[in-house]
């Protein structure tokens, strides 16, 4: 399990944009319409969630292909962006007692050992 | 400006302005929707049945394509090109550029897929021909057809899962 240092992130801390962070970690670059419908928010909602964190440097957007040659808007967290929700999570996890580590694929949360 | 008063939260110090939702119940929450979003997120990521089987279908005709004779190339040119063609809409028709060849569970049922189409090949090579009867290279398309949808689909479940599964 690799050990993340917990962080508190005001701008990850948001329910939407927290949900637009983890869904792109699991899911690396993603369509807007997938985003949306995954999560059940209005395009206007998501559209100034994604553009509040593009504008702190946590994902990139790009327009891309689409069906019927329409073209769609893509979101992907960087690096920042990943560290950043990384350490947010890590940080929810300490307050209600899990280990800060993020689980690997196939691994369970461990809860923190108790003081001796 | 008066200032903000602050919040303990385990070992941090946090504004209360901060701290709306961060006692545990509602951090729970919070992580219990992530999980939920997960779900969601492997369950999306997957390539729908039709993309497996016209894939699987790919292949058949790519195996039945060394009965063909003088078509051959033909057969082995359209199953490679609609192939190529389904793998460059795939980001397009899941809507996220998940692949499933970067997961360790799907990529060991993808290895077991590729050796098998790699033997598919080799009895294509050396055992179907123009002048083979024709149930040889049928039932050769059909066996090809049959196990690579069945691997395929339970490559698109271990991902799923993967994507399910990841931090």
């Amino acid at each position: 399990m690799t050990r993340v240092e917990p962080r508190f992130d005001e701008l990850v801390h948001g329910a939407v944009r927290l949900r637009v962070c983890s869904m792109l970690a699991r899911l690396g670059s993603t369509e807007f319409a997938l985003l949306r419908d995954s999560l059940k928010v209005s395009d206007p909602t998501l559209s100034k969630h994604l553009k509040h964190l593009e504008q702190a440097g946590y994902l990139q957007l790009a327009k891309g292909p689409g069906l019927a040659g329409r073209t769609r808007t893509w979101a992907e967290l960087t690096a920042k962006g990943q560290a950043a929700f990384d350490g947010h999570v890590a940080f929810l996890r300490e307050v209600i007692g899990l280990d800060a580590g993020i689980p690997q694929p196939g691994e369970s949360p461990q809860p923190r050992p108790s003081p001796k | 400006m008066e200032k903000p008063s602050t919040f303990q939260v385990g070992k941090f110090r946090l504004a209360d302005m901060e701290t709306e939702d961060l006692s545990p119940r509602g951090v729970r929450e919070q992580l219990n929707t992530l999980q939920a979003d997960a779900v969601v997120a492997g369950r999306r990521s997957a390539a729908p049945l039709w993309y497996l089987t016209a894939q699987a279908l790919c292949c058949a005709v790519f195996v039945l394509s060394f009965s063909f004779g003088r078509w051959e190339a033909m057969g082995f040119a359209s199953a490679g090109v609609a192939l190529c063609l389904l793998g460059m809409l795939r980001p397009v028709i899941t809507g996220t550029r998940a692949d499933p060849w970067a997961y360790r569970r799907s990529l060991k049922v993808g290895a077991v897929l590729a050796a098998f189409l790699l033997v598919m090949l080799g009895a294509g090579m050396f055992a179907l021909g123009p002048g083979s009867p024709p149930a040889v290279p049928a039932a050769a398309a059909l066996l090809t057809f049959g196990v690579t949808l069945a691997l395929g689909i339970r490559m698109e479940r271990a991902f799923s899962r993967s994507v399910t599964d990841a931090a």
